[in-house]
């Protein structure tokens, strides 16, 4: 080897000799122990069809699986849904945005007894009792006169 | 490569290999002829000699299963070289995923293991050396134990590692550098 490939620390130098060791008879035992090993991998090889097999039923497996907790994970959110067809959040979303954005459906289905409460309402209206109390409330309320009159 | 004289030949061993009613009989000696030169070839990279062992009977598993198919592109020497090589690399890799946190590197873990080794039997300075050995990024060790201790020529280093001779001798440079300024801050 080149000088220049050489340690320049002094004390290094001669220091090539090796340091590890081996237990004893181990180099001549190496080989029938590999031997052991090779004849238990052999066997493997021959049943190798069965052993290619397996990951590929795994992964199979593993994938229905993975599918079957999606299902159950939307029937469980699914029942979470209320006659609005709308999940516990998403009305909780609607409620706090404070917009009530009703189906079609709803409507028409809840058009009678809207039109019932309206026709009350409009009755009173007419009652000149009613007015009076609505006054007296309005007035109880310290609501200024000058309002009171322009709202009725 | 280490044929003696009145022994078979690398190519000669192959070819008894592709002859089933002689394969294993090739094999052995094969293995036989090699086994110490990769045991301290591993050796020096894992430094420990259970890991070592496991490594070498991996190799030459290896061996086994691809011997069939080697068409002596690369001779026999380079090609159970650089098996072993990859092996070893592949085997610190893992023990290095191991580890989660970057504080507990296998580095420091090997130099304890050389510490506490019934199996080393070096001095003060073959144990100062060592470590610094132990300090370098793993292909500067990887090159400066094949050259520094086996003494392996560039061209032949070149062939096992598939890489440059020019990369090899700037790689080995800079490990001496470090193996160097290491000793003497010791």
């Amino acid at each position: 080897m080149a000088n220049k490939d050489k340690l320049s620390t002094k004390h290094t130098e001669d220091k090539k000799e090796n340091p590890f060791l081996v237990p004893d008879g181990y180099f001549e035992n190496f080989s029938a122990r590999l031997q052991d090993k090779l004849s238990e991998h052999k066997p493997s090889e021959e049943r190798s069809h069965d052993v290619r097999l397996k990951p590929y039923i795994y992964s199979t497996i593993s994938i229905a699986a993975i599918f079957m907790l999606v299902l159950v994970f939307f029937r469980i959110t699914d029942n979470n849904r209320g006659d609005t067809g709308l999940t516990n959040s998403e009305i909780a979303v609607v409620l706090e945005a404070d917009v009530y954005d009703l189906e079609e459906s709803y409507l028409i289905d809840n058009y009678a007894a809207y039109r019932e409460t309206e026709e009350l309402i409009h009755s009173n209206e007419a009652d000149p009792r009613y007015k009076d109390e609505i006054i007296q409330y309005l007035l109880d309320e310290d609501v200024e006169m000058e309002s009171i009159v322009n709202e009725l | 490569m280490v044929q003696k004289k009145g022994e078979y030949s690398d190519s000669e061993l192959i070819r008894f290999f592709h002859e089933p009613e002689k394969s294993d009989y090739a094999f052995n000696l094969i293995v036989k002829r090699y086994q110490e030169r990769l045991y301290w070839h591993i050796r020096k990279l894992l430094i420990d000699h259970d890991d070592t062992d496991d490594v070498l009977q991996d190799t030459f598993i290896k061996v086994w299963n691809g011997l069939k198919n080697f068409r002596e592109d690369a001779s026999l020497y380079t090609w159970l070289y650089r098996i072993a090589t990859n092996e070893a690399l592949s085997f610190l890799r893992k023990k290095k995923k191991r580890f989660l946190f970057p504080l507990i590197d296998v580095e420091h873990q090997l130099e304890n293991k050389l510490e506490g080794d019934g199996y080393f039997n070096g001095d003060t300075i073959q144990k100062m050396l060592q470590k610094a050995i132990l300090s370098l990024p793993e292909r500067q060790r990887l090159v400066f134990n094949m050259r520094y201790f086996d003494e392996m020529k560039y061209d032949t280093m070149a062939e096992i590692l598939k890489v440059s001779v020019g990369s090899l001798k700037a790689s080995y440079h800079h490990a001496m550098k470090k193996v160097e300024k290491y000793l003497l801050n010791e």
